[in-house]
């Protein structure tokens, strides 16, 4: 579930985990409404910015961020690399679905057989100064080009979570007032979160609908698609030399069925017309008739 | 702030709610939809054409209505359920219904584009339509982007168009409330499909709750516990939930030209729109338009759905506008119970 409900109550409702679900794992009332005295900005926190879980970059961007802290900014080790590789570049669409490719042999393939041994120092940006040399080279030029494109892509990804830098402050911001304006006496429980959702919804609306935020997200989509591209064509390269099908002969041949398909059924149609109009003509006018019904031909 | 009392013991009610989801019918997920009795009439490819069953006896004169609906999520929508169904709604009028499904598109279906559907499919099942309904003319139904195929169809053969009823139908998109086309307008759409082929339905899904991420994806299951000690209200938020998230793949090549030329040029409203090599001239509509539509649309805007009464050559041009959202128009009872009736009275004024 793409959209988890722990936006608003924090991990208790994790529908994910199945916290959700089960009553053992709910906070007693009075601990739920000691959560809500400190306020639903709290939440807010949390959440940093709704597209972040939204669309699961999240995972990847983490994941990078504590692998350059351990190891002091300078390498990934090849278990990351891996998960990295995976969650960048095997999910299916913007990394919207679950994890896929965690046994897709081509990555593990990829990774244990790449010349540079443990740890490729594979975002940092030096790396992508060192001359390519040897035996390794192409697979070196398209680790760059990857390593690129990958520093593009966390680029345009900082630069869309700056449009909800003050999302959680506004938001606190107008839920307070808007709960002063309520009579809290007699605001239930479902008002209180139709108001806190009235704030999330305005505020992140009025942030979607600026023409900033469309630059950002087309260029976030850009600049995925080019890492993801990149990524399926070094994967093409492995498939080709371990004589597999390529995305390129899978869409050549899908094409190909495509347009015989099309031919089949163009000829289905004339024959149809044939058969109509032969039933209908004297043999004499057989000829005029496959003529006039070659132009219009009817649909299957 | 202080809490009243009150909050105390209704946040006792909602946990109690909410553990009460045990004593829920195991049954819950096996959800049944779209269950008017129908027949298939034609298919093709992964398409099928349906006709259901008449509920009552044909009204006179009337043209058989063909359903078109989005390639977006499924069309069983449009039959949800005894209680919410357009299609149940015009039978119950006496009108003859078809509808076509078009099936889940897997990747020998990544080179299907717009001429493939209008002038194959949607082309084809008028053909069948008219054929099994021994009639000369259909009344065409077009639902959010099948309304849009439902006009290119409908523009470049009038003659086998006798009525145009078009529901939540985007038509121009450029204008300035269209989320939607606001964000895909930065979006490189020859890279996106060159890089991933056939657009998972989970993608779009993603991005269209998105649009409203927290009245979609929090507000909706906070209130699921409003629910949860009555079954039948479950049954119908389990069907919708089906249904929303029965989001087939889009063709890449269908979702290129949709997103590029309607969307992001908006050639649809400046007649630049070709099919097979033939231009989309809605001017050359001359059918009556029964246009319906969302006031609170928030994937279709009012405005964009509005922009059909001058793209279009017709004088018989009527629209209602709906006080509810884009897919309260065919479930909400208030507009299930109108909707058909509505339909059915315009039909018949112009039989």
């Amino acid at each position: 579930m793409l959209l988890r409900i722990n936006y608003t109550y924090s991990n208790q409702f994790d529908m994910d985990s199945g916290n959700f679900w089960n009553p053992q794992n709910f906070l007693n009332p009075m601990d739920l409404l000691n959560q809500w005295n400190s306020g639903f900005a709290r939440q807010n926190q949390t959440m940093q910015n709704p597209l972040n879980q939204l669309f699961d970059f999240g995972n990847v961007i983490r994941q990078m961020q504590e692998a350059l802290q351990q190891q002091g900014g300078q390498a990934f080790s090849q278990e990351q690399i891996n998960e990295l590789l995976r969650l960048c570049s095997f999910n299916n669409g913007l990394s919207f679905m679950p994890p896929v490719g965690q046994s897709n042999p081509w990555i593990g393939n990829f990774v244990q057989n790449a010349p540079f041994g443990q740890g490729l120092p594979y975002p940092n940006q030096g790396f992508g100064n060192i001359p390519a040399l040897g035996i390794g080279r192409e697979w070196q030029e398209d680790l760059v080009e990857l390593s690129k494109l990958q520093q593009e892509f966390l680029g345009a990804y900082q630069s869309f979570l700056k449009v909800f830098s003050n999302f959680a402050e506004a938001v606190g911001e107008n839920f307070g007032e808007a709960l002063k304006e309520s009579e809290m006496e007699k605001t239930g429980f479902y008002e209180v979160c139709s108001i806190w959702i009235d704030c999330c919804e305005n505020e992140f609306q009025q942030i979607a609908s600026t023409k900033e935020y469309s630059r950002l997200y087309g260029g976030l989509i850009n600049a995925h698609m080019r890492l993801r591209k990149k990524s399926n064509e070094i994967q093409d390269k492995r498939a080709k030399l371990a004589d597999q099908p390529t995305r390129n002969d899978l869409n050549a041949i899908q094409k190909e069925n495509m347009e015989a398909k099309s031919r089949i059924k163009q000829l289905e149609s004339r024959i149809q017309a044939l058969e109509a109009s032969g039933a209908q003509k004297k043999p004499a006018t057989r000829a005029r008739a496959t003529r006039r019904t070659t132009k219009k031909p009817a649909a299957k | 702030m202080a809490i009243g009392e009150h909050l105390i013991q209704e946040a006792i009610d909602f946990q109690s709610r909410l553990a009460g989801v045990w004593k829920l019918p195991s049954d819950l997920n096996e959800v049944q939809v779209g269950t008017t009795p129908k027949d298939i009439v034609y298919s093709e490819d992964k398409l099928v054409l349906y006709k259901y069953r008449p509920l009552r006896k044909k009204t006179a004169g009337t043209d058989p209505i063909l359903i078109v609906y989005a390639l977006v999520n499924r069309p069983y929508i449009a039959d949800l359920n005894e209680n919410r169904s357009l299609v149940r709604g015009l039978l119950e009028q006496g009108q003859e219904v078809y509808l076509i499904d078009w099936g889940y598109p897997s990747s020998e279906d990544r080179y299907l584009d717009l001429h493939h559907y209008i002038e194959g499919y949607i082309a084809n099942c008028v053909k069948s339509t008219l054929q099994d309904s021994k009639s000369s003319r259909l009344n065409i139904l077009g639902i959010c982007q099948g309304g849009t195929m439902s006009l290119c169809y409908a523009a470049l053969h009038p003659e086998k168009v006798h009525n145009i009823i078009t529901m939540v139908t985007p038509v121009d998109f450029s204008t300035p409330d269209n989320l939607l086309a606001h964000w895909f307008s930065e979006v490189d759409i020859d890279l996106f499909v060159d890089t991933v082929g056939n657009i998972p339905g989970m993608m779009l899904n993603s991005m269209f709750l998105s649009l409203k991420p927290f009245r979609l994806g929090v507000e909706k299951y906070i209130d699921l516990s409003k629910i949860l000690d009555n079954p039948d209200k479950i049954r119908n938020f389990m069907q919708m939930e089906k249904w929303i998230f029965d989001s087939p793949d889009q063709a890449g090549e269908m979702f290129r030209t949709f997103v590029k030329q309607f969307s992001q040029q908006n050639k649809l409203v400046k007649g630049e729109i070709l099919v097979a090599g033939k231009r989309v001239d809605l001017k050359k509509i001359k059918n009556p338009v029964l246009n319906l539509y969302a006031k609170q649309d928030h994937l279709v805007p009012p405005s964009s759905s509005q922009a059909l009464r001058t793209a279009i050559g017709s004088e018989d041009y009527k629209e209602i506008g709906y006080d509810t959202g884009h897919i309260g128009i065919y479930v909400s009872s208030k507009a299930g119970r109108d909707i058909p009736r509505k339909i059915s009275s315009w039909l018949g004024e112009r039989n």
